[in-house]
């Protein structure tokens, strides 16, 4: 199992979790996401655009393997809130028109 | 006309998947409150993860955490006395040390061989007990350790201002959704967000948010648009969040550290516990700060409980039904699941990093309207 069990609500509860719950879950976690890659180091990513100022990034693997800057990060301290080269290339992927701004 | 409206509820209407609560309590680190609090040279009982714990200072001021129930016929352990280094039950006065070993009974000729309690993993950080939980009995990895907070038992810091409150019909879950909830700040805690990100990966989960307080709630200086509070909130496990906030205050700005923790009791009940603290202002009398942290202490528990009338009275949801200026509550919750399966089965999507920034221009343009609506009627009320 690679991926959060949409199926079970929790490990020992049996009861199946409604279909329609499966689905606003899918919906929510993966609807809409468009691969993108760093430009400056390669981390593979997925972006959700709901407007022009919303963003969502999923990343992809352990984020420390590949993005120097996140790299950082101590298990101790809050979590860097972005990488600005990630940001540049999420900017340069949206004029491009490779991931969709969403309504303004 | 009406029976068309009626077909086309039938349709559309929503239904709440309240879902079931957690068979189990959260892997992580617990803050049980003030060390300091249990040094009064008395047992304390501590209703926690479904049981009684009881915690105890030797006679070198170590804190132990031991099941409070008495292994020979019972007894509750929180009711008795602590001899030394061990802690006396009041029924029979077997004497439990701080690793759960029995290791005297005045009446008897020898202690059983099997005469092993529970004892609880504990730390002391930033002047607070911690007792680690794990349903799979493994001991806390390294990297889960609770941070100190800057300046730790430094004069640069007030002491902690600390409180607590018993929640009963609500899992504890309803806490840590607040994360990721921008717009309950305005509704709930009158304060008026302008900005609010999320990060979660690993097991931490963070929150950014600036905001000024509501001027029809008499939380804001006339006309004021700038952010006067700059928030960075973490959970560092399941229940342990650690909020760093920036005040600007006429001029000054006040640094202050919330501390914003809980254990669960039951599952539809839990113990949130609030500590704060502020940093020393140079050429201020440090004593002020100690009572400024206490000012600031009553306010939050008036915020916590505003959150609390909330959690009271509203119904457990599975499938929230979000719009576009919500936070990520599903991915929260796929964070928060890392700590409810056992260690095997975290998969990488719980602990993969997740960005998501709200888009906050809709709601500010709203809420503008909305407070200026609600000062032009206060002023039309207050003229004669």
């Amino acid at each position: 199992m690679t991926r959060f069990d949409d199926t079970s609500r929790f490990a020992t509860d049996p009861d199946a979790v409604p279909a329609s719950t499966v689905a606003d879950r899918d919906e929510q976690l993966n609807a809409e996401f468009r691969p993108l890659t760093c430009s400056e180091c390669g981390t593979e990513v997925r972006v959700r655009k709901r407007s022009p100022q919303q963003t969502s990034v999923q990343w992809q693997s352990d984020s420390a393997a590949r993005c120097p800057y996140l790299a950082r990060q101590k298990p101790t301290a809050p979590r860097i809130a972005e990488c600005s080269a990630l940001s540049r290339t999420i900017r340069a992927a949206v004029q491009a028109g490779l991931i969709p701004s969403g309504t303004p | 006309m009406t029976a068309t409206s009626s077909n086309q509820d039938r349709v559309s209407v929503r239904t709440i998947d309240t879902g079931r609560p957690p068979a189990r309590f959260a892997r992580g680190w617990h803050c049980l409150g003030l060390a300091e609090t249990f040094r009064d040279g008395a047992p304390h009982a501590v209703h926690a993860f479904g049981t009684k714990l009881v915690v105890f200072a030797d006679d070198s001021g170590a804190l132990h955490v031991l099941d409070s129930y008495c292994r020979h016929m019972g007894g509750d352990l929180s009711q008795g006395t602590i001899k030394g280094a061990e802690l006396a039950c009041p029924f029979h006065d077997w004497r439990w040390s701080g690793a759960g070993r029995c290791v005297s009974i005045p009446y008897a000729k020898r202690v059983p061989p099997r005469a092993r309690t529970r004892s609880w993993t504990t730390v002391e950080r930033n002047a607070q007990l911690f007792v680690w939980h794990d349903p799979q009995g493994n001991p806390p990895p390294p990297e889960l350790d609770i941070p100190e907070v800057e300046g730790a038992g430094s004069p640069d810091w007030s002491n902690w201002a600390w409180n607590s409150v018993l929640v009963e019909g609500a899992n504890c879950r309803e806490i840590v959704d607040n994360i990721v909830d921008m717009a309950h700040f305005f509704y709930v805690h009158f304060a008026f967000p302008i900005y609010f990100k999320n990060v979660f990966e690993g097991h931490v989960a963070t929150q950014y948010l600036h905001s000024r307080g509501r001027e029809d709630k008499g939380l804001a200086a006339p006309g004021q648009t700038e952010a006067v509070l700059r928030s960075e909130a973490s959970y560092f496990g399941p229940s342990y969040m650690i909020n760093d906030l920036e005040n600007d205050f006429s001029g000054f700005t006040v640094n202050t550290t919330l501390i914003n923790c809980h254990y669960p009791v039951t599952s539809d009940s839990f113990v949130l516990q609030w500590g704060v603290r502020v940093k020393q202002i140079p050429g201020i009398d440090p004593a002020r700060a100690d009572k400024l942290a206490g000012k600031f202490a009553k306010q939050y528990g008036i915020g916590f409980m505003q959150d609390v009338d909330i959690w009271r009275n509203k119904s457990p949801i599975d499938n929230p039904l979000l719009c576009e200026e919500d936070g990520p509550v599903y991915q929260l919750r796929r964070w928060y699941q890392q700590f409810y399966v056992d260690v095997e089965d975290v998969t990488p999507d719980m602990q993969q990093r997740f960005e998501f920034e709200i888009d906050t221009r809709h709601a500010i343009a709203n809420w503008e309207r909305e407070v200026a609506e609600n000062l032009s009627r206060l002023t039309d009320n207050d003229s004669p």
